[in-house]
């Protein structure tokens, strides 16, 4: 029995571990809807002054609608052409994640001298690192050799607004943004009461009524909640709101509050409110917003009230 | 139309080659009760209509053993309980099948049922295993602990009729339970005993008869599941209809009328009957036993029938928006409209089916060696896997596949085995490369290393690795290439 048992054992470790390993690669930083292959991108850095053999594929065209990218967006379409030899293209971030996608490559385009076009639907990952992040592509032919790479910068926009200060040092984050996130798609809503005693929540979301445009000066210093994240128990994906002040708000106490409107049939919810201040940075100059202020909790589903009180109360903050 | 040729051909020489050494006194497939007696006699003896112990097999052919008489020691081995041995001793009904040779088929209980059972407990793991969870919220997750099929059964006989009732509970899918068989046969008994009824009508939930691995117990199989065809055309082994069935002198039969919906023990996938159009399932075959030590079993099975491609409600006009320019803002152009949908009609299409099957025994000193096989070729009929439906596909999709096993008892306390399936749910599959149509392949390669031991009619321990070929992975360049999905089991199976 032992000499059936080591064949069959040997006949098993002959044809184990083959294969393409197949990961839905939700851990990555960019999912494309293509074959996820672990380690560094082949093909040669685009900045190697050599570009290689000519007969080596090559991306000849590298374009999307836009180049900010939102943690979490989903659906970005990424498109180009290569030169005829190429059967696939393979893109990743090149500073981050584990490993890169691999798509086959369309039909010739006849209004490019027959090169091949491709296009890739890409969705990023929540925890995209906010700041400037080349997505990098590189052609590849049947024998599997890659021509030179070619990047496409993208910034990627903070999950709290700053204005694009992550990728753009120059500009000026809000003076102050006090923010709220939680972990399920239930209905939570971020509830402030300012120094006059306005409730500002989804559905007023001003500091001040009718401040704005007519208010000069005085209307940036507004605050405004950017939205009502799971409305309705319609889940965003965002599961997140801000109280954005673009310039310093009016003197008072803020007191707030984290309301569980509706919990939409789901468990507890870990929520964290902070505050993010814009201060400056060594240069005296430019400035970097910076969290100042956090606070973690949990809202049990029986704590559900349609918005008929005010919520939890958080923290107070101060401002000068 | 060259793979239906060379089923129809081996079917052929099946039956002609096969018949020519058939001889009578094998039927021993299933041993129907202590034919001549009362009602009332059964009623307190009864027995299932799954076969004969090895006692009771070796009373009533006495000639030729029951194929699987020695398998787990045969006759040699010790009673399982008192209740059943009595049972035996008084040539009365504990009876098991040919097919189901090592495993103890019941315990006799009040009012003349008999109650058996088992349970499979397994832990297995997949290199497609992923901490994660996929779009709905499934677990991506398959290293895990799980009772594949925990069943009771309750067989109840008379000399003209039989009822037997099972359920299941399992966890593959969540906690579930579910009807697994549910049948009401009239008997029309065969008077030689050993032999299998003339005529067996069935109603109610009951087996599919088609080819062999359907009718194969899980229960008695050693390999964990069917092979993938098997699983792909038919998601579980019984469905609702009528069944005629049995078996005269070697040749035996079996018709089935049948909704055409096979009933999964794993939750998730409906079975309510779509469509008005039944399935017609039919096997024909041989059992012969040439030589005391040798069994033969084979046959040609059929199916046709009628599947169903659900039409689509109808929809409400509702607006779309597309950011295109992906500022996440609503601009100019990125309202569309989406008009009111009209419901669409639903489809039904037909589907066939053809196999062949075989099955050969020998018993020497070492113990049993089972070498058996099956090959089918269909036509819109996966219904489980890669599922067909040529009215969304624009054509007809064709099915081949077969496999191979082989099984080596080592004592009466250890097993080997060896099984390679290869099935293609799409014969005429084509891939793009570079814009271009080229064909493509989509088979399926399972080898399937089997080892165990077992404490003979109490207890399985079994371990069996999958390896898997297939063109579900992409390569480097984008090609379809093997996927890296191979799966092992170790699995404990434990008798009530």
């Amino acid at each position: 029995m032992a000499w059936i048992a080591s064949t069959l054992v040997a006949i098993a470790a002959a044809v184990s571990c083959s294969g393409e390993r197949a990961t839905l690669g939700l851990e990555e930083p960019i999912r494309v809807r293509a074959t996820f292959k672990e380690g560094p991108l082949p093909g040669a850095s685009p900045t190697t002054l050599d570009g290689g053999p000519a007969a080596l594929p090559t991306v000849t065209a590298y374009e999307s609608a836009s180049t900010v990218v939102r943690p979490g967006q989903a659906g970005k379409v990424l498109s180009g052409r290569t030169t005829p030899g190429a059967v696939a293209v393979a893109v990743r971030f090149a500073d981050l994640g584990s490993g890169y996608w691999v798509l086959p490559v369309g039909g010739p385009d006849p209004q490019n001298g027959g090169e091949l076009v491709w296009q890739a639907d890409a969705d990023f990952g929540i925890g995209l690192p906010p700041g400037l992040h080349p997505l990098r592509v590189v052609a590849i032919d049947a024998l599997g050799n890659a021509g030179t790479q070619r990047d496409l910068g993208l910034c990627v926009t903070a999950a709290i607004a700053d204005n694009l200060n992550a990728c753009n040092p120059t500009r000026n984050p809000p003076a102050a943004v006090i923010s709220l996130s939680w972990d399920v798609p239930a209905d939570l809503d971020l509830v402030v009461v300012g120094p006059s005693g306005r409730v500002i929540d989804a559905k007023h979301p001003r500091t001040e009524a009718d401040a704005g445009a007519d208010a000069g000066d005085a209307g940036a210093a507004v605050g405004v909640i950017d939205r009502d994240s799971n409305a309705g128990c319609r889940a965003d994906g965002l599961a997140r709101e801000s109280l954005v002040f673009q310039r310093a708000p009016a003197t008072g106490s803020y007191f707030v509050y984290v309301n569980l409107f509706d919990a939409c049939g789901k468990g507890p919810a870990h929520f964290r409110a902070s505050l993010v201040e814009a201060q400056l940075r060594a240069d005296g100059v430019t400035q970097v917003p910076v969290e100042t202020l956090v606070r973690t909790g949990t809202l049990l589903p029986a704590e559900a009230n349609g918005g008929a009180r005010l919520g939890t109360f958080v923290f107070e903050i101060p401002f000068p | 139309m060259r793979p239906l040729h060379a089923v129809c051909t081996l079917a052929a020489c099946l039956i002609l080659g096969l018949s020519a050494v058939a001889r009578a006194d094998g039927d021993d497939l299933e041993i129907p009760a202590a034919t001549g007696v009362s009602d009332a006699a059964l009623d307190a003896a009864p027995v299932t209509d799954a076969g004969a112990s090895s006692s009771a097999a070796a009373q009533v052919s006495p000639a030729v053993p029951p194929p699987n008489a020695t398998f787990d020691g045969g006759a040699d081995a010790a009673a399982p309980d008192a209740t059943v041995a009595d049972a035996a001793a008084a040539g009365e009904g504990f009876v098991r099948a040919g097919i189901e040779p090592s495993l103890t088929s019941g315990v006799s209980g009040p009012f003349g049922l008999v109650f058996s059972g088992y349970i499979q407990g397994q832990f297995e793991t997949s290199r497609l295993s992923e901490d994660q969870v996929l779009q709905g919220q499934v677990p991506a997750n398959q290293d895990r602990f799980l009772v594949r099929r925990g069943r009771l059964r309750v067989d109840r006989n008379f000399q003209w009729a039989q009822t037997t009732l099972e359920i299941d509970g399992n966890t593959t899918r969540g906690l579930a339970f579910g009807l697994r068989r549910a049948e009401a046969s009239f008997v029309y008994r065969n008077p030689d005993k050993g032999a299998p009824p003339y005529v067996r009508v069935t109603a109610g939930l009951t087996e599919i008869p088609f080819g062999y691995e359907m009718t194969d117990s899980a229960r008695s199989r050693y390999f964990m599941e069917r092979s993938t065809g098997s699983l792909a055309l038919f998601p579980g082994e019984p469905d609702v209809g009528v069944r005629v069935s049995g078996g005269i002198s070697f040749f035996r039969y079996s018709l089935a009328y049948m909704n055409g919906e096979p009933v999964d023990d794993r939750p998730g996938r409906s079975v309510r009957d779509p469509n008005a159009a039944k399935d017609l399932i039919a096997r024909v075959g041989v059992d012969v036993a040439p030589r005391p030590a040798l069994h033969v079993t084979g046959g040609v099975s059929f199916l046709t029938g009628r599947g169903f491609h659900p039409g689509k409600d109808a929809t409400k006009a509702d607006v779309a928006w597309r950011d295109l320019n992906e500022n996440d803002v609503i601009d100019p152009g990125e309202l569309t409209a989406v008009p009111a949908a009209a419901a669409t009609p639903s489809e039904s299409f037909g589907r066939f089916a053809l196999g062949a099957d075989l099955q050969v025994s020998l018993t020497t000193r070492l113990g049993e060696t089972r070498l058996y096989g099956e090959v089918f070729a269909a036509q819109n009929a996966d219904r489980g896997l890669f599922v067909a439906d040529p009215v969304a596909s624009g054509s007809n999709v064709r099915e081949l596949g077969w496999y191979l096993g082989i099984l080596q008892e080592v004592t009466r306390y250890g097993i080997v085995g060896f099984r390679v399936d290869v099935y293609n749910p799409d014969a005429d599959l084509f891939d793009t490369r570079v814009g271009k149509r080229v064909p493509a392949s989509a088979t399926i390669r399972t080898y399937s290393p089997l080892v165990g031991i077992k404490l003979p009619d109490r207890l399985r321990v079994l371990f069996q690795y999958d390896a898997i070929v297939d063109s579900l992975g992409r390569n480097n360049v984008g090609v379809p290439s093997d996927l890296a999905n191979d799966q092992m089991t170790l699995r404990v199976q434990g008798e009530l």
